[in-house]
């Protein structure tokens, strides 16, 4: 998780949440902007823009002072303390809130569902749904990026085998990518990795090569944020994640695993000609 | 094409990074790898040296230094 991270991508530049919270950040003392502003750009905006917005009312920096009620569940109660941080904790757990609802209204529930595991300190590992997740171009991508390289590693295994071989080949590639900031995967998680595993049998007669096999795809990405990671936003400067590890450390709000698993097979063949091999790769499963 | 010096990729989070901390036996167990792959490499003062564009590729080079430094890939992914 966490999008503003591809700020620190060297010559990466303000990441494309951060700019859509600038844009709306003037209307966002209202309810009503903030739903507009889910709308159009999801809860990653809303955060920002909240985040934003603490900064300019003045409310003082996170993280330096400890309280009474560290490890308490999440709570959106109004504020209860004169002490200035609980103060600016209620308003940001109350603004996840609103953000989570929005999302819901806006029909963005895997995003609002992460957001609201976070909050309520779950932890563990939260599966996703395969279906859902492959739904976006950039996770059928990672996949055809490493069924790829899986399939030039099985020409190079055809160029060497002999007549009469048979053996096994198993390789692994992870790809990492960053989900569009058009689709809702961009607010449930930003930037994830899919490790691909697979297991292929190759079996040689002349010069023919025929593969069978499957691939285990493990989609993973941890919810999480961290310390000293920023997102530059032109007009406000360095927004960071204190405000999100403030809500951790005051209100039990917890980092969990998001996880998803399914299997692809494979079967193919090579002709291996004196130039040039001819390939034929058939990709089954979800 | 043009060739310059291999550094190790990791992720850190959300990140890929370049770390210039490979240790003693990185560049042979890194040259196994390209040699698995059949990619090609140069030699320059102890340094392993691959084109411009794969180390523009931060994702593949992630992966060939996992695999670089993972003794069991090593052991079962000879050089051919």
């Amino acid at each position: 998780m966490h999008r503003q991270r591809q700020a620190d991508h060297p010559g990466a530049g303000a990441p494309p949440a951060a700019r859509a919270a600038e844009e709306v950040r003037p209307g966002l003392d209202s309810a009503a902007a903030v739903l507009a502003l889910q709308a159009s750009a999801g809860n990653q905006a809303v955060a920002r823009a909240v985040r934003t917005l603490a900064r300019d009312r003045g409310t003082p920096e996170s993280g330096s002072q400890a309280t009474p009620d560290a490890g308490a569940p999440a709570t959106d109660a109004g504020s209860t303390s004169d002490d200035p941080e609980q103060t600016r904790v209620d308003a940001i757990v109350k603004k996840y809130r609103d953000m989570i609802a929005a999302a819901r209204a806006d029909g963005k529930n895997v995003a609002a569902d992460n957001l609201q595991h976070w909050l309520d300190g779950k932890g563990g590992v939260r599966k996703i749904d395969v279906k859902w997740l492959r739904g976006f171009g950039c996770v059928t991508d990672a996949e055809d990026t490493n069924k790829g390289r899986f399939e030039t590693s099985l020409n190079k295994q055809a160029n060497g085998a002999s007549h009469g071989d048979k053996k096994t080949f198993t390789d692994h590639w992870d790809r990492m990518f960053t989900a569009s900031t058009r689709d809702e995967l961009y607010y449930a998680s930003g930037t994830s990795t899919l490790t691909s595993k697979g297991t292929f049998e190759l079996s040689v007669i002349e010069n023919e090569v025929t593969i069978g096999g499957t691939v285990l795809q493990h989609w993973h990405d941890p919810y999480d944020w961290h310390a000293g990671l920023s997102a530059y936003i032109p007009g406000f400067g360095s927004i960071s994640d204190a405000d999100a590890l403030l809500v951790e450390k005051l209100r039990g709000a917890k980092p969990f695993e998001m996880e998803a698993d399914w299997t692809q097979s494979l079967s193919g063949l090579i002709k291996v000609g004196k130039l040039w091999n001819t390939k034929t790769f058939t990709w089954s499963g979800p | 094409m043009t060739f310059g010096r291999f550094v190790p990729v990791r992720s850190v989070g959300d990140r890929l990074v370049a770390f210039d901390d490979a240790g003693p036996d990185f560049a042979d167990a890194l040259r196994q790898v390209l040699d698995f792959y059949d990619v090609p490499w140069r030699e320059q003062g102890g340094d392993v040296l691959v084109t411009t564009q794969l180390l523009a590729d931060l994702d593949t080079c992630w992966n060939y230094t996992t695999k670089a430094t993972d003794a069991a890939w090593l052991e079962t992914h000879p050089a051919a």
